[in-house]
């Protein structure tokens, strides 16, 4: 098999690991070595689904051991098997990052032989990146589960961040479709790296014996392979930035590659839950939301037709209008058309000059949503601000013009 | 009254610095390469002065906020139609208006100056990800780039400091400059093409990680969830001209 067509099936492996970023992390240049990374991170290209290609994402092994239902390359598929020596990494990696192509290396590998083999030879070509050839790029490595605490612990002195999937929200789900993975496999290397990581971050000084995850630890889980509701996954989601303090839980739409009795059949991939979700994931970590707030018992899943920060503000009329020149920033937040950047904009503005509505228009804010819930100046921007109901019908009408007059209409056939 | 620059940064400041110390009002300032003369109006050329273009960046620096000459210069940098007498308006209000100014977003001045900058350094963070370097010679790496807004010189710090230990070129191929390191040595040069027909590159050279990377790309985007549109969001099309990897796809 010829380098190139290793790596098509290498990549392919790889691409259903959905972070790509390479934020987080502020390793200097040094003088006669190659790279450094941006703290901000920098997208490199974006592939044809529009997700950004930042780091050189690939398998170390596409030869598994395991038979997890919902993965294509597990064990029991017949598909061509390759693996990457260490050696062709490294080539790859320093070749593609001195072309500008890639922001660093983000290497995972299904499990050959056993998890402990397949990390450790992850972790060589890792070290041999760093120390032989003086590479100062992003690295991000997927922590294997069942590897050794020390080869573990080890990975994180060489990586600036690392991640372990969490893969399923549940135990029981965890069993049904992934028999070999225990959730105490799992979450053990998540609590190790984290404590690592805080035990690092306070003892951070002269005499601090090196860099350990500079860019923290993450996590992946699939939507929609299992019947887990949309509020436990957020509870679980809130659970995971603030005891285990990751950086980035991903959610990936479940895309059925494999026929088995025991996943779902989906037409299509449940991307707008995903999107609901991750818009729910940003509320909580820069929106200042809590989980408890978005969903309750009584409707434990997301609103398809609304996100979920215009869902919130039309259940909670109680809370508007604000108005803009004295509401403060984790309120301004809270207003649907206003994001981090304008409440910002805000703020900075109205110390000098006091703000009223074409100014917001050119500052960014989108009207269209923010002007039900906001005064300037006292004053709303129509003569009468429309009751709960008919806000959301105003609003939903912006996401799907015809949604409230019967079906969504359909592109009609002209051919039959 | 007419005043025209070289189109150097440096010559807008001392432009600037001019208009303050003769109280000239009112003004129109024009690079000499896109003036075309005028019968009634009273036209000067202002000769570019180091001593004196750095006064204008203290005195705005001091007198209005330490940000104000990144903001100035990153919107001088657009290139855009007429954006000289905006940044003269806006130096006047700052200095008129005191601190405060860069930050009062309702003011259309602050928010023209906001927003040409913005432009721009969306544009130069874009770049950081999509200068294509190939080997020319070993150790040796050439990159044509085409932005709108003129960021080649802003490029050059972070490429020094990630790619210092070899040589390289970025070459503007739209405005004929060039940033040459070589030796751990930033400079910045003209080279204009042999044949300067709009849009003709240098030899397409191909290089052996091209076709390996137009692999990778190929395979690490999901087919059941194409999306051309959010891609052009992120990467519009004016770009791909110089990505290998959009090769088959203009």
């Amino acid at each position: 098999m010829t380098l190139e067509e290793k790596l098509a099936l290498l990549a392919d492996g790889a691409k259903y690991d959905v972070s790509c970023s390479s934020s987080g992390s502020s390793r200097p240049s040094r003088p006669g070595e190659l790279g450094n990374t941006a703290p901000a991170g920098i997208c490199h290209s974006w592939a044809q689904d529009g997700r950004c290609i930042s780091l050189f994402k690939i398998l170390l092994s596409n030869n598994c051991a395991y038979d997890c239902r919902y993965c294509r390359i597990r064990r029991s598929n017949d598909i061509p098997r390759a693996s990457f020596t260490v050696d062709e990494i490294v080539a790859l990696t320093i070749n593609l990052y001195r072309r500008n192509f890639i922001e660093g290396l983000f290497l995972s590998s299904a499990v050959l032989g056993d998890p402990e083999k397949t990390m450790g030879l992850m972790l060589e070509a890792v070290q041999k990146l760093r120390t032989e050839h003086g590479f100062n790029g992003y690295i991000h490595l997927k922590g294997i589960p069942g590897a050794s605490p020390q080869t573990l612990r080890l990975a994180g002195f060489y990586a600036d961040r690392m991640s372990v999937n969490i893969e399923l929200p549940t135990e029981e789900s965890l069993r049904l479709l992934a028999p070999q993975k225990s959730r105490r496999a799992i979450l053990d290397p998540i609590r190790l790296l984290g404590d690592d990581c805080r035990e690092f971050r306070e003892h951070r000084g002269r005499h601090s014996p090196g860099r350990f995850l500079p860019a923290g630890q993450t996590t992946q889980m699939i939507i929609g392979a299992s019947p887990e509701s949309d509020r436990h996954i957020l509870h679980l989601m809130e659970t995971l930035y603030n005891r285990f303090e990751l950086k980035r839980v991903y959610y990936s739409a479940y895309v059925p590659v494999n026929s088995d009795n025991r996943l779902p059949a989906l037409a299509v991939p449940p991307v707008l839950r995903e999107h609901r979700l991750y818009q729910a994931d940003w509320l909580l970590r820069f929106y200042h939301y809590r989980a408890a707030e978005l969903l309750d018992e009584e409707e434990p899943f997301l609103d398809e037709h609304l996100d979920p920060k215009a869902a919130w503000a039309v259940r909670h009329p109680e809370f508007f209008p604000l108005e803009v020149n004295r509401a403060d920033y984790r309120e301004l937040l809270r207003v649907p058309g206003i994001g981090v950047k304008s409440a910002l904009g805000i703020i900075r503005a109205r110390r000098q000059a006091s703000l009223d509505f074409p100014h917001l228009k050119a500052m960014g804010v989108v009207l269209k949503r923010a002007r039900w819930f906001l005064l300037c100046r006292g004053r709303a921007m129509e003569r009468r601000l429309p009751e709960p109901l008919e806000i959301r019908s105003r609003l939903l009408g912006l996401e799907a013009p015809g949604l409230l007059s019967g079906p969504i209409p359909v592109q009609l056939e002209l051919f039959k | 009254m007419n005043l025209l620059y070289d189109g150097s940064f440096r010559g807008f400041l001392t432009t600037v610095f001019t208009v303050f110390k003769e109280r000239l009002d009112p003004v129109n300032i024009e690079k000499t390469s896109s003036h075309v003369p005028d019968l009634f109006e009273e036209t000067r050329t202002v000769n570019s002065r180091e001593d004196l273009a750095k006064r204008v960046i203290l005195g705005i620096k001091n007198r209005i906020s330490p940000l104000m000459p990144r903001l100035v210069l990153h919107a001088f940098l657009t290139g855009a139609p007429g954006v000289e007498n905006t940044l003269l308006a806006c130096v006047q209000k700052g200095l008129s208006q005191g601190p405060g100014f860069t930050d009062n977003l309702a003011d259309p001045h602050a928010l023209a100056l906001e927003q040409l900058s913005r432009r721009c350094l969306h544009e130069y963070h874009l770049f950081l990800g999509i200068v294509r370097f190939r080997q020319v010679t070993p150790g040796c790496y050439y990159a044509p780039i085409q932005p709108e807004n003129n960021i080649l010189p802003l490029l050059g710090g972070h490429f020094s400091r990630r790619l210092g230990d070899q040589d390289w070129i970025i070459h503007d191929l739209t405005r004929g400059t060039a940033l040459i390191f070589s030796n751990g040595k930033l400079e910045m040069a003209e080279i204009t093409l042999d044949q300067p027909n709009e849009g003709a590159g240098p030899p397409d050279l191909e290089d052996e990680y091209f076709s390996i990377w137009r692999t990778y790309y190929e395979n690490i985007g999901i087919a059941d969830r194409k999306n051309p549109r959010l891609r052009m969001n992120f990467l519009p099309k004016k770009y791909w001209k110089h990505l290998p990897e959009m090769k088959g796809e203009v």
